[in-house]
């Protein structure tokens, strides 16, 4: 009762650390959404034809995602992968044309509402603009 | 002084519970530093008249009050005690309101804590702050020692003797830093002498502070020797309203009976020829009451006096024995022996007692009074049961419940409004009574009566030791008597044990001059009561 | 002096009548189950994981007076309904499990807050009453989930909808989050995997207890399990504490429920939260707590002994007469069956301490131990 008189600088002081609360919790409920929103990638070695252009498939490339396991890709080989989060990194080892072997690391971005990535390994190795695309798996 | 406004002033006051008007017209002024003594009979309206000027929501509910109050010169009508306490105001009431299971310290300071900050405060608010219980020890113990007594602050409140809860509740009043007027109603009541010399003292050094205090009491010395003025109230009106020092204490009596009081002579001293209970190297263990070593003999239709010190263990003596504290020793009753530890044995065995801690145990405080009076009889000795269907089921026979009721109603003089009266809304003197009447419908072989007359106004006093020897008389009942009053026990009983240290100091007929037991009480160990 | 000692033995095997009566049973069973001491450390282990958290959600609203607080399965429910989202969105890990719990505060404090409020309207009988409202609570959990998802609050996802296009499936698969925080630093001793993660959370938990109850509100609630009418003489708000009470506690069922059920890695949408307050409260009492007195070691002793008992007495019944589907049956009838008895031996007690009062005697007694 009266020995818990308030006054007025804590009773806004309060007001504001409880809003600064609130606000933590729904930015910490925001970073989970995303930070835990799983995507399914699907890892193609396949030729495809993109605004004219040919990518051709590779022999053999391996390509980790993240710290994931290290998928070994032959030709024609789609492989499924969950990740979750936004941010990922793609790391793709295949053998140059010089016949050593060739390491690109690429950092890149989901968006949350797209479930389900189809990412070209031939088109990435090539630097082409769309080797990740949206893909709707057809029932 | 006196240009001022008095601290407080209540002025035409009237109270009625649904048209059973119990305060007419009362007015009254109480000066600051002022100790006013409010005395009258059992259901006077003594407490009633606090709880109107405390805000006790009672009052509200059944009806308010007429009347205007004022403290210092503002007019005010407290909706709750809250607001009563808001304004300085603290009242010690005639029940206990102590958590049991709390330690003396957390009673004093209940909800008014020392707290301590953390980080949750700032998120959820004061109620997270953590207790402060060193500072909360520190604040007790002071509020402990304006009171002026030894109490622990880490004794749990259900391992405290009566007078102990009694002083603990006054030193929750006296924490209160802002207190300008304390209401004390009947706080003596459970205190020993001694006990009470220690409040007494207390309250003159409160007083002299600036403190306020109305002070009710059925002891009239302690009204003579404390208080600067005295109101009288018999039935719910002032019958007189003087300063201490123009009056005294035969003269308050009948201004509050209404009736010359009459002197009961005491017979001559029986003389018996069976030993019907024997006690030998009883130990109780009871906190504040500790008995060490007794042994005495009582016989049959005797009445045996036990009194003493208080803290000397005579209250310890029938708690012992009905096993309501741990203790040893050997009990053998009509030649039997009976177990200690038990209440259930003591009980079986036709033994009764009526406690000395009445006010925290004892009466169902919502049920009526028939049932208050007669549920121990029932559960003990299916008495009041009518058997249906050869003994399957058992009815309880309403119609000897009440007849029974009504009885001890009249015999006692309860002021009720008849047997179907909630017990909660009786005076705690008349509920004293029913307490008495209970043990009585037993019809025990043995009855202890602790401190039978306490709270009981000067008037009723008689009427309940004169049913303790009508009781003797007529039924037979051995009755042992505890009572720190040596007049009361000197009036009534055959024989008297002094009680000290825990040991019988001796025992002597009661026909005896008051010296030889005052010489008993202090003879054999200094005067200290674990009291000065 | 002996006779207060047997006193006390017959005290303590009173109030711990029921802890006693398992670990007879359990003495008995073990042997004819045939269970590696292994396999049943291993068991206790997930035990403990999985329930204990939902039973120390219990134990503030006894502090304050309250007894059990059947109201729990409300704070399942709101734990479940955070996971239903999150398995629709599709947030798995560590991040899924504490965006269901975050997601299922405010659901918690709605009605935690109803519960208290009727709880206050209903002083004196709160079991009952809180029993009562968990099974309506029940019935809207039901309609929203089954009728309300999937057509007016999006549910997007299909494997989780009914293939009618609303409602949730009878079974929601977890595996997402399945077992996200056991494994988030798994010990090994021996061949069991101790998941220190979530025992860590637990322990925070218990810290939170034992520094609740030291604070200003855990000291009004202790009061006001005592006498709520001295502590609302002494101006604590008798009413608000008791909501407070009651909405932490279901604020931590729903933590609970969401830890419980990440550890399992399904949930069976309409029927884990029933089960999940029968069996918590049943694993209380078993742990010697009694309606009005619960301690942190109750809950501990109870998770083990409870489901000690129903890991082995399927197996011991198999041994024994051949049957161990029995095994199934026998739970809910010992839980309900352990439910009853405390809750019947509490009714007597405070019988008898009103008949006490009216002997005037032994009252004082009680009240001294
Ligand atoms: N809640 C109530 N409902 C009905 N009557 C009541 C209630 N409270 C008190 N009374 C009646 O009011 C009268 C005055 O009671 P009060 O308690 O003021 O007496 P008192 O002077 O304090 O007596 P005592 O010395 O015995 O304590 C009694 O007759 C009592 O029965
Ligand atoms: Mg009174």
């Amino acid at each position: 009762m009266s020995n818990f008189a308030i006054t007025g600088n804590v009773r806004i002081r309060r007001i504001l650390i409880r809003a600064a609360f609130i606000l933590f919790m729904l930015i910490l409920a925001v970073f989970l959404f995303f930070g835990g929103k799983a995507h399914t990638l699907l890892l193609d070695n396949k030729t495809i034809e993109k605004e004219g252009k040919i990518y051709r498939e590779l022999n053999v490339v391996e390509v980790r995602i993240g710290s994931g396991k290290e998928e070994e890709l032959l030709k024609k080989d789609r492989v499924k992968i969950d990740v979750s989060g936004q941010r990922q990194v793609i790391t793709v080892t295949f053998p140059g044309d010089d016949g050593n072997e060739k390491i690109i690391k690429k950092t890149f971005h989901l968006k949350a509402g797209v479930p389900m990535y189809l990412i070209s390994i031939p088109a990435f190795i090539a630097g082409a603009d769309g080797w990740i695309e949206p893909f709707e798996p057809s029932n | 002084m006196k240009d001022k406004s008095p601290l407080l002033e209540m002025r035409n006051i009237s109270k009625d519970f649904f048209g059973n008007s119990v305060l007419k017209d009362v007015s009254f002024k109480l000066e600051k530093g002022e100790i006013l003594g409010l005395v009258g009979e059992n259901g006077a309206g003594k407490t009633t008249l606090m709880k109107i000027l405390f805000g006790m929501t009672v009052i509200r509910d059944t009806g308010g009050y007429s009347g205007e109050i004022f403290l210092e010169g503002k007019p005010v009508s407290y909706k709750t005690p809250f607001e009563a306490l808001d304004d300085g105001i603290g009242m010690v009431h005639q029940e206990f309101s102590l958590l049991p299971g709390f330690t003396a310290a957390e009673n004093i300071l209940l909800n008014r804590e020392s707290t301590k900050n953390n980080f949750m405060t700032e998120l959820f608010g004061d109620r997270m702050k953590n207790l402060d219980r060193k500072d909360m020890r520190k604040r007790a113990l002071k509020a402990i020692g304006k009171v002026g007594v030894q109490l622990h602050e880490d004794m749990l409140i259900s391992d405290m003797p009566v007078g102990h809860k009694q002083f603990t509740e006054i030193a929750r009043e006296l924490e209160k830093d802002n207190i300008k007027l304390l209401v004390l109603d009947e706080p003596t009541a459970v205190l020993a002498e001694s006990e009470a010399e220690i409040l007494l003292k207390s309250m003159k050094k409160l007083s002299s502070e600036g403190i306020s205090i109305i002070f009710i009491s059925h002891r009239l010395r302690e009204i003579i020797n404390i208080t600067d003025k005295i109101l009288i109230l018999r039935d719910g009106r002032i019958i007189q309203e003087k300063p201490t020092s123009s009056t005294n204490i035969s003269e308050i009596a009948e201004a509050m009976v209404g009736r010359e009081l009459e002197v009961s002579k005491r017979e001559d001293v029986r003389v018996f020829d069976r030993t019907f209970l024997s006690v030998s190297r009883l130990w109780v263990n009871m906190p504040g009451e500790t008995v060490r070593d007794v042994s005495f003999d009582v016989n049959e239709g005797e009445i045996f006096g036990i009194g003493g010190l208080a803290g000397q263990g005579k209250l310890g003596i029938p708690n012992g024995i009905m096993g309501l504290f741990p203790g040893g020793g050997e009990i053998i009753l009509d030649g039997k022996k009976i177990g200690l530890n038990s209440p259930r044995i003591a009980l079986d065995s036709g033994m009764a007692f009526v406690s000395e801690d009445r006010r925290d145990v004892g009466l169902l405080l919502d049920e009526p009074l028939d049932w208050n009076i007669s549920f121990t009889a029932m559960q003990v000795q299916n008495k009041f049961l009518k058997p249906i269907f050869g003994n399957l089921i058992k009815w309880r026979d309403e119609k000897a419940i009440q007849n029974a009721a009504k009885g001890f109603i009249d015999a006692l003089e309860i002021k009720c409004t008849g047997y179907s009266q909630k017990a909660q809304e009786l005076s705690g003197g008349n509920q004293q009574k029913i307490c008495l009447a209970k043990a009585f419908i037993v019809e025990p072989r043995v009855l202890f009566v602790s401190e039978p007359t306490r709270g009981i106004d000067v008037g009723a006093k008689k009427i309940v030791l004169d049913t303790l020897i009508k009781n003797n008389r007529e039924k037979g009942t051995t009755i042992i008597m505890i009572s720190s009053e040596l007049e009361e026990l000197r009036s009534v009983c055959d024989r008297i044990a002094i009680v000290d240290e825990g040991k019988i100091a001796g025992i002597l007929p009661a026909t005896r001059p008051a010296a030889d037991f005052g010489l008993l009480m202090l003879g054999t160990a200094p005067v200290s009561g674990g009291a000065e | 002096m002996l006779k207060n000692d047997k006193d006390n033995v017959i005290k303590f095997l009173e109030t711990n009548l029921v802890p006693i009566l398992f670990v007879i049973i359990i003495a008995f069973a073990l042997p004819l189950s045939g269970f590696s001491v292994r396999y049943l450390f291993n068991e206790i282990i997930v035990r403990l994981v999985r329930n204990l958290f939902l039973v120390l959600a219990l134990l503030l609203p006894i502090m304050a007076g309250m007894g059990l607080n059947f109201g729990m399965v409300l704070g399942a429910m709101a734990g479940e309904i955070g996971l239903i989202f999150i398995t629709d969105w599709n947030i798995t890990g560590l991040h899924g499990m504490f965006l269901a719990m975050i997601l299922s505060i405010p659901l918690s404090i709605l009605l935690g807050w109803m519960c208290g409020k009727i709880l206050n309207r209903a002083k004196g009988r709160e079991m009952v009453t809180s029993y009562i409202l968990g099974f309506f609570m029940n019935g809207v959990y039901q309609l929203v989930v089954l009728y309300g998802m999937g057509s007016v609050i999006p549910i997007a996802s299909d494997s989780i909808v009914l293939s009618r296009g609303y409602g949730i499936r009878n079974a929601v698969n977890l595996t997402g989050i399945r077992q996200s925080l056991d494994k988030l630093l798994p010990l090994k001793i021996g061949t069991t995997l101790i998941p220190v993660a979530t025992f860590a959370l637990i322990a925070v938990l218990c810290v939170f207890i034992i520094w609740f109850r030291r604070t200003k509100l855990g000291q009004d609630m202790r009061a006001i399990g005592q006498d709520m009418a001295v502590a609302e003489a002494s101006g604590i708000d008798v009413a608000r504490t008791r909501i407070i009470s009651i909405i932490i506690s279901t604020v931590l069922a729903g933590f609970g429920m969401v830890i419980y059920l990440q550890n399992i890695g399904t949930m069976n949408t309409y029927n884990s939260h029933e089960q999940v307050g029968m069996f918590s409260i049943a694993a209380l009492l078993v742990g010697g707590a009694s309606v009005n007195r619960a301690k942190i070691g109750n809950a501990i002793l109870g998770v083990v002994l409870f489901h000690l008992m129903f890991v082995i007495s399927p197996m011991a019944g198999k041994n024994l007469i051949g049957q161990a589907q029995l095994g199934e049956y026998f739970r809910v009838f010992v839980s309900y069956g352990v439910i009853s008895i405390s809750l019947v031996l509490y009714a007597i007690r405070k019988q008898r301490d009103k008949a006490r009062a009216g002997i005037a005697l032994a009252d004082a007694q009680e009240v001294r131990d």
